[in-house]
């Protein structure tokens, strides 16, 4: 998984680096709530310099979707 | 408090408070809600204001705009600088709006008795404040606004802010 996103999904969630896996969901993870979810969208914004549709960010629902999200063209 | 500020709050009873924005303004005002009779609040059309909410408007204007949902257990108050909440925004339950300030700067007198200040406060159109949340004077919050649960908005939020915190700060931006 890319290093960068998992560490910015760490500080944006609050947990520890090593427990981002491309798993990791909104669904299973307490600290990822609606607020935090566009504080991680944000974030992944600025970080890999592009910029998601509401429904992109609305479908998001994992890691591995945002990793997905940020490899596509 | 003058004789026409103790009729407007004391004396007319809340079902003809109700009657009165039913038919001037055609809005629902419950009969279990706080508002004064006063020239200085205007209601638009379609606008609802919920039970044991208080809308003081007897120190200043007051103006609530069209279809503006306002909750349960509301504090709204206006003083000199005045108080605006925009079509179509919709206030939660416990939200405090208040729109004045104390001076403190003298410790030889209590805050309640040194001078009041009003800057007023502006809330634009389609507006969510979450329940629980205090806007205090000189905010403004532009149109298509969010604020969070429990925040507190204490200055300017630019259009389409989505903000959380104490002071309320900006977590996100809505886009199309």
């Amino acid at each position: 998984m890319n290093e960068q996103l998992r560490s910015i999904v760490a500080d944006t969630l609050g947990i520890d680096p090593a427990a981002v896996t491309p798993q990791t969901s909104r669904e299973d993870e307490p600290a990822w709530d609606s607020l935090n979810h566009l504080r991680l969208v944000s974030a992944v914004e600025e970080a890999f310099g592009i910029k998601l549709t509401m429904a992109e960010i609305q479908e998001i629902a994992t890691a591995g979707e945002l990793e997905a999200r940020i490899d596509r063209p | 408090m003058n004789a026409r500020k103790i009729v407007q709050r004391f004396l007319v009873p809340s079902f003809v408070v109700t009657l009165v924005y039913l038919f001037r303004y055609r809005c629902k005002v419950s009969p279990r809600a706080e508002v004064e009779l006063s020239p200085r609040l205007k209601i638009g059309e379609g606008s609802q204001i919920g039970s044991f909410t208080k809308i003081k408007a007897t120190d200043g204007d007051l103006s609530i705009g069209r279809n503006v949902h306002i909750g349960t257990c509301c504090f709204i108050s206006a003083d000199a600088g005045g108080v605006s909440i925009g079509d179509y925004s919709m206030i939660s339950p416990n939200v405090c709006i208040v729109g004045n300030d104390y001076r403190y700067d003298r410790l030889d007198i209590p805050v309640a008795l040194q001078e009041k200040t009003s800057k007023g406060i502006r809330i634009g159109i389609d507006v969510w404040i979450g329940a629980g949340s205090v806007v205090t004077d000189g905010a403004d919050i532009a149109d298509h606004c969010i604020v969070a649960p429990n925040s507190v908005v204490t200055g300017r939020l630019e259009t389409g802010t989505i903000a959380q915190g104490q002071p309320a700060r900006r977590v996100f931006v809505r886009r199309a």
